[in-house]
């Protein structure tokens, strides 16, 4: 029951931010632009267009009448629509939205695992040759521009070696797509026992989601480094060799378990980088997903669109830093449930 | 080795290699601690004696710090020509240490209990190795459910003098008091049963009242268990209350090593000298507080010959050219200096 | 340890260097980082003129060619010599990162040093705000900003420094906390001086150093980023060569004639990480650990 106070206080102190979040995109998607209702009806409008979007979206009404009706659209779901096509920019996202989650896990997945295993090994070995090879490989991530690693990787995977489909997409076209249940393909062919559309799905997401991975593993890597580094020099380590534990347990033990905590914290700021990351890789590697949906609309000069994405991406941050939260209290036994 | 010796030091000089030179943390260190006795290792800040303590249980770190020469003798084998397996081995059942933060030794993320099953474990396993060492038996390792912990468990908690051992045993160590912590520190220390503790400034992180109580049950303990006790503090008092000998030390070298009341009645080196002097209840005595003349000298740049002959009052020539060895003068207290 | 004493004592320059001097890395570092400032500097000089190639010049026979000895990173695909835009375009990024850099320091010290100090409702405050800030993935939040605020470089500036100036803020308010504890304070206090004086002549400068220290490293990841906006559309128009651009409008190519992307996404990938090194090499050499 502590857990459910937790929370419920959590959440309430979300509130502030969320409203942050919400006059934030407010301000860039209303009042930063010259002229919104123009923005909002596209290039191509006519000015007749223009002045009926700007009376409907309250685009001439002060600031905080405006604002007001923001809210309310937002929450009614009426994010805008494309000028270009007169979709809804939130029936989009919707769309998309999945594709892009399934992305981020995968990419998340591999980077904790090759992120964490190296920076343990790393911290274990310290300034021998894989330490040095290994915070190298993880500078070198850090340090790409995630159009480079994308490019790279189709360069090589795609045209020299000829390993992975070129087709973009989640899937061939020629295999139907699993039965939607939660919209991650991998997860809903599995439920269904679709191993052709499971297999296919997998071999289309490995190289978008390494791409992804291998720029923010660093992260990973060199925080669990530090983190297994400060906690090795802690007395309690000392103490548990003068205990004469062998050194193996000493570090996956002791160590590595107090070191996962800090490094805990920091993957939820990894999955903020992970989203905007999301942006150029879903579009090199034709990924339908809310990332590419964004980088088109820049394209395309589409407001709502990019506006709407900014806003969802801040919302799945701030889930994610909550969810992150309640893992914390499983993992530190100093934080009380208070 | 004599038969009641349990760890010879002999002639160990070890450096520390810094961007700021070469620091002498110990020059030629001759040490010997004995079954069932307290030794107490006494000396200011810095003079070598947390180093020492660490050179015998080899926990230095070896990249800044390194070993220029010397043996460290534990049944009969020296300790500084074992691999870092075998030393491992010797950890724990053999010679282990405390240190001076509770706080900080104990791993916050596990409970006390499981930090003392560790210990335990450690202790059963190597006995099954070599079943012809301990004569007593095994303890017999349940498969333990999330809040129950071997009766061992409880009999080391017991055995450091805690009430409640049954409610203790799943706490975590940040919910302890100081104390109290103290306490699961040393048991789980002694839980492996070691030959040898070295406790570094246990008493130094605690109140007056709650000194006195850790003085009390380590020598207890020290006589139940069997476990000799190096203990290390720059505290005269507290050395004077446990210890049956006492070494003194002064930047990086053994100069006194005596019987506790014999060091206090008529203390040879000047260095033990001065100290004492300058102890407030000996001065009470007195007309005021003594301070000894000169400063410690930094480990980087040692004066020629003994190490102490700059602030000395009966300093001679010689004094500056050798460096005095730690010989025995009168039985069983040993000192290094120049005779007159 | 303060960046200041190390320029201005030379026993700590002398430990700084001995320090950096034993780690190759940072050698190797501080060699990028130098390179990349004089290429920018005789680009926005001398122009021109310090290039192999006119940069701008279009010449559709010479198009496509790869990387030889007379094209050291080969022609793209309006016959533009490669290796000549790479250095022309070197002082946009490198303009872009000390402006935002800059901005966000003075920004955040300002900020975080006033919450540091006097901590109660403007710290809270500053820290909801921060909140917010960091909520949102920087490059979606640079490019919703740059998008709105319109084309060109200068609005992708505004955009980075509106996403840049929170971190700043938030390590200058840990800072200054950090700094509030010191005697001298108290002292100051009880002497007399005001509260702002004692932030401006106490807690600023002693912020101000690892603030520069963190910016250096810095520099590098502000380049990365107004290159991704510049790839996605944002900041830089045609002609200029913006690296990001530049891997943008070439990746048609990449099967046909790979280095007119993937080159400047290198030249990118090696700036960043000679400022990620360097960085790196000036944050250990100053921590007080190491020096001991």
């Amino acid at each position: 029951m502590g857990l459910v106070k937790y929370v419920g206080r959590r959440l309430l102190l979300l509130v502030p931010t969320l409203f942050g979040v919400l006059l934030m995109v407010f301000v860039v998607s209303r009042v930063l632009i010259p002229n919104p209702a123009r923005a909002w009806a596209g290039p191509r409008a006519d000015e007749e267009t223009v002045r009926k979007i700007g009376e409907r979206y309250h685009l001439y009404d002060p600031v905080h009448i405006q604002f007001w009706y923001y809210v309310t659209d937002l929450l009614r779901g009426d994010w805008g629509h494309s000028p270009s096509s007169g979709q809804p920019v939130l029936k989009m996202i919707k769309t998309f939205f999945p594709a892009t989650v399934e992305l981020a896990m995968a990419a998340m997945a591999i980077s904790i695992l090759i992120g964490v295993f190296l920076g343990v090994i790393s911290a274990a070995n310290q300034n021998k040759p894989i330490d040095h090879g290994s915070r190298i490989f993880a500078l070198f991530g850090v340090a790409s521009p995630p159009f480079l690693i994308a490019l790279l990787i189709q360069l090589i995977f795609f045209y020299h070696l000829q390993l992975f489909p070129e087709s973009g997409g989640r899937i061939s076209h020629t295999v139907l797509p699993p039965k939607y249940i939660t919209g991650l393909f991998l997860v809903d062919s599995l439920v269904t026992g679709n191993w052709t559309a499971f297999w296919n799905s997998l071999n289309h997401l490995i190289m978008p989601a390494i791409a992804l991975a291998l720029l923010y593993f660093g992260i990973a890597s060199r925080l669990t480094r530090a983190s297994m580094l400060e906690a090795m020099r802690m007395d309690y380590v000392r103490m548990a060799r003068a205990k004469g534990l062998p050194r193996r347990t000493v570090i996956y033990k002791h160590a590595l378990r107090n070191a996962l905590i800090p490094t805990t914290s920091v993957m939820t700021v990894m999955f903020a980088y992970m989203l905007g990351g999301s942006v150029v890789t879903e579009t090199i590697f034709s990924w339908p997903g809310v990332g590419r949906y964004a980088a088109t609309s820049i394209l395309n000069l589409e407001y709502p669109a990019v506006m709407g994405v900014t806003l969802i991406f801040a919302l799945s941050v701030i889930l994610v830093n909550l969810l992150a939260d309640i893992l914390y209290v499983f993992l530190d036994p100093r934080i009380t449930l208070r | 080795m004599s038969t009641d010796e349990l760890v010879k030091v002999e002639g160990l000089r070890l450096i520390f290699e810094t961007l700021y030179g070469t620091v002498k943390a110990l020059s030629g260190v001759d040490l010997t601690i004995k079954r069932r006795e307290v030794l107490g290792l006494v000396g200011e800040s810095g003079c070598g004696k947390t180093v020492l303590g660490l050179s015998i249980i080899g926990l230095l770190p070896i990249p800044p710090g390194k070993i220029l020469d010397g043996k460290i003798y534990y049944q009969g084998r020296n300790l500084l020509e074992l691999s870092d397996k075998d030393m491992e081995k010797v950890r724990g059942t053999g010679i282990t240490m405390i240190f001076q933060e509770p706080m900080t030794a104990l791993n916050p993320v596990f409970t006390v209990g499981d930090q003392i099953t560790e210990s335990i474990k450690v202790r059963s396993e190597r006995s099954s190795e070599r079943p012809h060492r301990e004569k007593a038996e095994k303890p017999r390792m349940r498969p333990r459910s999330k809040n129950s912990w071997s009766n061992e468990v409880i009999e080391a908690l017991k055995l450091v003098r805690i009430s409640d051992p049954q409610s203790i045993v799943r706490r975590y160590p940040h919910e302890l008091s100081g104390g109290m912590r103290q306490r699961v520190m040393t048991a789980m220390a002694l839980a492996a049963k070691p030959s040898l503790m070295i406790a570094d400034e246990p008493t130094t992180a605690v109140d007056v009242t709650t000194q006195a109580q850790v003085l009390k049950l380590m020598r207890e303990l020290m006589e139940e268990v069997n476990t000799s006790i190096l203990f290390i503090s720059h505290d005269f008092g507290v050395i004077a209350e446990i210890s049956d000998r006492v070494a003194v030390m002064y930047a990086g070298n053994i100069v006194e090593e005596a019987p506790v009341y014999e060091l206090f009645e008529s203390p040879l080196h000047p260095y033990t000298r001065a100290l004492l002097a300058s102890l407030p209840s000996v001065a009470s005595k007195k007309k005021g507080l003594e301070a000894i003349a000169g400063e410690v000298p930094s480990l980087v740049a040692l004066p020629p010959g003994c190490a102490f002959h700059p602030r000395c009052r009966r300093a001679k020539k010689e004094c500056s050219l050798v460096v005095p060895k730690l010989t025995e003068v009168s039985p069983n207290h040993k000192v290094a200096c120049l005779p007159d | 340890m303060s960046l200041l004493s190390i320029l201005f004592e030379r026993k700590e320059l002398y430990i700084t260097l001995r320090i950096l001097r034993r780690n190759p890395l940072s050698v190797i570092g501080s060699i990028i980082v130098a390179i990349f400032v004089i290429m920018a500097l005789a680009a926005v000089l001398v122009g021109d003129k310090v290039t192999p190639y006119n940069p701008y010049e279009i010449d559709l026979s010479r198009r496509l060619q790869p990387p030889s000895w007379t094209h050291l990173f080969g022609t793209d695909q309006l016959g533009r010599d490669v290796f000549s835009r790479v250095i022309i375009g070197a002082p946009i990024d490198l303009a872009i990162a000390l402006i935002v850099v800059g901005a966000s320091v003075v920004m955040g010290v300002a900020v975080g040093s006033i919450a540091g100090y006097y901590g109660g409702r403007f710290d809270e405050v500053l820290m909801r705000i921060t909140d917010v800030f960091l909520a949102f993935p920087i490059v979606m939040l640079a490019l919703a900003v740059s998008m709105a605020l319109g084309p060109g470089i200068f609005h992708v500036i505004e955009a980075l420094i509106v996403v840049w100036w929170p971190v700043y803020a938030r390590t200058a308010r840990a800072e200054a906390m950090a700094v509030k504890e010191n005697q001298y304070i108290e002292a100051a206090r009880a002497s007399g001086s005001s509260n702002f004086t004692i932030v401006r002549n106490h807690i600023v400068p002693n912020i101000i150093s690892p603030l520069l220290v963190y910016g250096t490293l810095d520099l590098g990841f502000v380049i990365l980023y107004a290159s991704v906006l510049s790839y996605l559309g944002l900041g830089a128009q045609p002609p200029q060569p913006e690296w990001g651009k530049m891997v943008f409008d070439g990746q048609i190519f990449l099967r046909s004639a790979w280095w007119v992307p993937i080159i400047p996404g290198l030249i990118i990938l090696i700036v960043v990480i000679g400022f990620s090194l360097f960085g790196d090499a000036l944050r250990d050499a100053l921590d007080p650990r190491m020096r001991k």
